[in-house]
């Protein structure tokens, strides 16, 4: 419920919001600007301003009383309505007098000398991304396109069309790029990332090592992601083991988010988590270790809870869904891989990572296949690199998994196509034949063969 | 104002015109936020229409766009092969544009029905599917003069009444729809049927022909030409029983999809249309019109009319599988599929399709070949040759020292029984004759044995394969759609 206040009181919040944002660009005081920006952040400052808004109807009256004012009418008198029509949850009215508010506010940046303002501009690209996704979700709760988002994407890319420069500003263009990948994210347009992409990867003015490192990992996790989506996962590898050690470790939710994707990349090139989270976590031996057990697919994790982690509970809660994935991987256990595949299919397919983690189907025959050899060669070390078809279709039997000699040829015959098996396949007598040496080749940090 | 108050001074299209003229204004003000602060007083007038000839470098109305959409990059919906050739077409002179083929010449008929611009749109896309795209070349038509002239030539109705006081309070509910007669423009003029708005034509047919010919209409159309629906309930019975040809028949659809759409009619008949059309897109391998139909029978599934939502969320699959290599739009149709759909038989069989396509297990993919449901072989047929291509690829590299191709025709679908007797049926050996045949000619070494058998020599194979060019190459990419092969036979 809003408060009555007095015009003078109204009057006089008003006036002293101008005095803050003249003085804020007089002064280059980057960070007092940003936090009259905010407009979606509820602020007591601008929820008082709003109120007072509301009661002072004219506002344009004070714009043109005093100069000192008037220069900022055009980004602040839409920024105003944007503000007021927020409060009063008018969601497509405050993206539009927002976006308004920005283009101008854009302006009078270019003319601003040094790299001052920047953190302001971070929070216009920052809001105008929200105030758009809430602008859209009204549209589309009352039938109509919601194009607000895509809208925001345009005016982020005249953001970083005015940062791509040889100035001390150019340290701003990663933030914004990742503003523009959340905005493609959400749409599902990402092919429209790789100009982007292209230009802070190939041009001359940017040198990457510049950025803030916060910027450089959320670059990295999303551009790992593309990867992912693009099966390149040792490009994926690269960039998501990247974020994940430049990391913040207090951000146990932003690690959470990089080791959904990057578990399902280390599994598909050979690496089970554990020793992933060693090397990121060595400062907690203790609590690294008992996480990675519950990775590993340990399942008396009443143990681990008692630890007052949040870190680990927070990212036990985001990883659980892998754990059996892991412990088919390390069993050979077809029946649990694809149990695991369908309890948790819908995230998985939401999150893109379905595919990636059924590809894994070849490497649990690999393991399944390796058991059988490992225990012929305890019986009769002279005959175990001959395994009968019959015996690997009775083990996958015991899995509960039925698949007749032809189905399982054929996956002997892809196993070994793929190097996940060396040897060869005799047709006649229905038998695998091993090559003595290394007849499982690990993974070692590459993709399984396409 | 006071004119305004004396009723029948003025002709009532001229009320039409004003009234329309006045939605354009408030849409556009609402749109921008700007409907209670804009200073009226102020602000400036269109320019008033003249009903001079067609003039190309018009002046447009000055609506400005800043709150247009903007537009997707023009994106061609591939033309459908099955377009009827345009010299056959029969013209009503009346009421038509010219399109010509490859440019519009818009001089070249008196009566014109310029097409307004893209920007004069005053809503959102209303795109019924996803091939409506916009084509910059809409720009260049600006006579909103035609547009008006046309209209007011409808204003006079009292459908037309009817509709302009529906178009009203639809307004008021915050429900946009634009006031144009078509909205995208494809330069070799091959649109969807479904595209023309025809929001300011809806006309009740009375036409009693079972066939009829499509003619794509531009304009208002005759009643008399256009069949209620209980004729066109008949019309696509008919068709669903031709022998005659795809051409035909593909034909006579559109024409029954061009009555309904004029007719608003969208329920278990338009369903029902549309499946039929896509099926024999299906099988004939027309995959552009397929698409088309495709997209419409989403909207209208989505509208909750029922039908063969199974049926074809399996062709959506299948088709998004094997003509994407994008994992994202594989992703994107697999978890839209709804807990009921995953259980549903057609689907669960495209979902197992689509696996072993993924993992590259030739022996479940035939296997799922020959026992798929509804069309879903026609749709897999177009991945045939390539799983076929790689199976060989595998099993030269792993299997030695040979294969025998009696047991390559069988697990690659080239035999359909599997050998169960000593007997060798006549259809088996066809099967494996035409296995040695696809085999030579993919560059693969073949050998007999000494009873006579003919086997695969895996090693040599392995250094030798390749996939060769299609022969017949045609224009469009592909032989088996050769017009002339077409014309020639009729499909039973």
């Amino acid at each position: 419920m809003a408060a009555y206040i007095s015009m003078g009181e109204a009057h006089r919040r008003i006036t002293e919001y101008l005095n803050r944002f003249s003085d804020a660009v007089s002064y280059q005081d980057g960070k007092t600007l940003c936090r009259l920006v905010s407009v979606s952040s509820d602020s007591a400052v601008l929820v008082s301003l709003a109120e007072a808004l509301n009661t002072f109807q004219d506002a344009n009256r004070l714009f043109r009383q005093s100069e000192k004012y008037s220069q900022y009418a055009d980004i602040l008198l839409p920024m105003f309505r944007a503000l007021q029509s927020y409060r009063l949850r008018n969601l497509v009215e405050s993206y539009m007098a927002f976006e308004k508010a920005s283009n101008a506010f854009l302006q009078e940046f270019r003319n601003w000398e040094s790299a001052w303002a920047l953190e302001a501009l971070y929070m216009i690209a920052y809001e105008i991304r929200i105030l758009a996704e809430k602008a859209d979700i009204e549209l589309a709760s009352i039938g109509k396109t919601p194009e607000k988002l895509k809208g925001a994407g345009s005016f982020l890319m005249k953001v970083f069309g005015v940062l791509a420069g040889k100035g001390p500003k150019r340290v701003g263009a990663l933030y914004v790029t990742c503003q523009l990948f959340k905005v493609y994210f959400k749409l599902g347009t990402v092919h429209l990332c790789r100009s982007i992409i292209r230009s802070i990867e190939t041009a001359r003015i940017f040198d990457f090592e510049e950025f803030p490192v916060r910027d450089k990992v959320t670059y990295m996790y999303y551009t790992g992601r593309l990867e992912v989506y693009n099966e390149n996962f040792p490009a994926a590898d690269h960039k998501l083991s990247y974020a994940l050690t430049h990391c913040n470790a207090q951000k146990e939710a932003n690690i959470r988010m990089i080791l959904k994707y990057l578990i399902p990349v280390k599994l598909s090139i050979g690496i089970l988590p554990r020793q992933l989270l060693l090397d990121k976590f060595n400062l907690m031996r203790t609590t690294t270790i008992s996480l990675s057990n519950i990775l590993d697919g340990d399942m008396d994790t009443t143990q681990y809870m008692h630890y007052d982690s949040k870190m680990i509970k927070s990212i036990y809660r985001g990883t659980t869904k892998y754990s059996d994935v892991v412990l088919a991987l390390k069993r050979g256990d077809l029946r649990l891989l694809r149990h695991a595949l369908q309890e948790h299919e819908d995230r998985f397919l939401r999150s893109g990572v379905y595919l990636v983690l059924e590809k894994l189907e070849l490497q649990v025959y690999q393991r399944l296949v390796k058991k059988i050899y490992i225990m012929q060669k305890q019986k009769d070390p002279n005959k175990a690199h001959q395994i009968k078809l019959d015996v690997i279709v009775k083990a996958l039997k015991w899995l509960e998994i039925d698949m007749d000699l032809d189905e399982v040829e054929c996956i002997m015959s892809i196993l070994i196509y793929r190097n996940l098996m060396k040897g060869y396949f005799a047709h006649k007598s229905k038998v695998v034949v091993l090559s003595k040496q290394d007849p499982f080749p690990k993974l070692n940090g590459k993709p399984v063969n396409s | 104002m006071n004119l305004l108050k004396q009723p029948g001074m003025f002709p009532k299209s001229l009320r039409g015109y004003v009234e329309r003229l006045w939605l354009v204004v408030i849409t556009k003000a609402t749109a921008d936020g700007a409907l209670y602060t804009k200073d009226w007083d102020t602000e400036p007038l269109f320019p008033l229409p003249n009903t001079d000839a067609f003039n190309k470098d018009d002046t447009q109305l000055p609506i400005p766009t800043s709150v247009m959409p903007k537009s997707k990059s023009p994106s061609r919906r591939a033309k459908s092969r099955w377009e009827p050739i345009p010299e056959e077409k029969v013209v009503d002179k009346s009421a038509n544009i010219s399109y010509g083929t490859a440019k519009y010449d818009h001089r070249s008929s008196s009566k014109n029905f310029a097409r307004p611009a893209k920007r004069q749109r005053l809503g959102e896309d209303l795109n019924a599917g996803d091939d409506g795209e916009i084509s910059s070349d809409s720009d260049k038509e600006q006579n909103l003069t035609k547009y008006y002239s046309a209209a007011i030539a409808l204003a006079d109705s009292p459908e037309e009444k009817k509709r302009r006081e529906n178009r009203s309070k639809r307004f008021d509910k915050g429900t946009r729809k634009p006031i144009v007669l078509s909205r995208t423009f494809d330069e070799s003029g091959s649109r969807a049927v479904e595209d023309i708005d025809w929001d300011a034509l809806t006309v009740k047919g009375t036409c009693q022909e079972i066939e009829k010919r499509y003619l794509r209409l531009t304009s208002a159309p005759d009643p008399a030409t256009v069949r209620p629906e209980e004729v066109l309930e008949k019309a696509l019975l008919m068709v669903q029983t031709s022998p005659k040809n795809y051409l035909y028949k593909c034909d006579q659809l559109k024409s029954i999809r061009q009555d309904l759409t004029v007719q608003r009619i969208r329920n278990e008949l338009t369903v029902k249309v549309y499946e039929t059309h896509a099926r024999l897109a299906i099988e004939v391998g027309d995959l552009p019109e397929y698409n088309q139909c495709q997209s419409q029978l989403k909207t209208l599934y989505g509208e909750g009319i029922t039908g063969c939502h199974m049926e074809f969320a399996a062709y959506n699959l299948l088709c998004v599988m094997l003509h994407s290599n994008n994992n994202r739009d594989l992703l994107s149709a697999m978890s839209r599929l709804s807990a009921n759909a995953r259980k549903d038989k057609a689907v669960k069989h495209a979902l197992s399709v689509r696996s072993a396509v993924t993992s590259g297990n030739y022996v479940t993919f035939f296997r799922l070949y020959k026992t798929a449901p509804n069309l879903n072989t026609f749709l897999m047929d177009l991945y045939v040759e390539k799983m076929r291509y790689e199976a060989v690829k595998c099993m030269s590299r792993s299997y030695r020292p040979t294969v025998p191709v009696s047991y390559l025709s069988q697990i690659l679908g080239f035999t359909n029984a599997l050998p169960t007797s000593e007997s060798i049926d006549e259809k088996e050996v066809d099967g494996v004759e035409e296995c040695i045949e696809w085999l030579k000619a993919h560059g693969a070494c073949l050998i007999s044995d000494s009873t006579g058998e003919t086997l695969l020599d895996a090693k040599a194979s392995a250094s030798c394969l390749y996939m060769p060019e299609p022969e017949d190459a045609v224009s469009h990419g592909d032989a088996s759609l050769a017009v002339n092969d077409f014309l020639t036979r009729s499909l039973a």
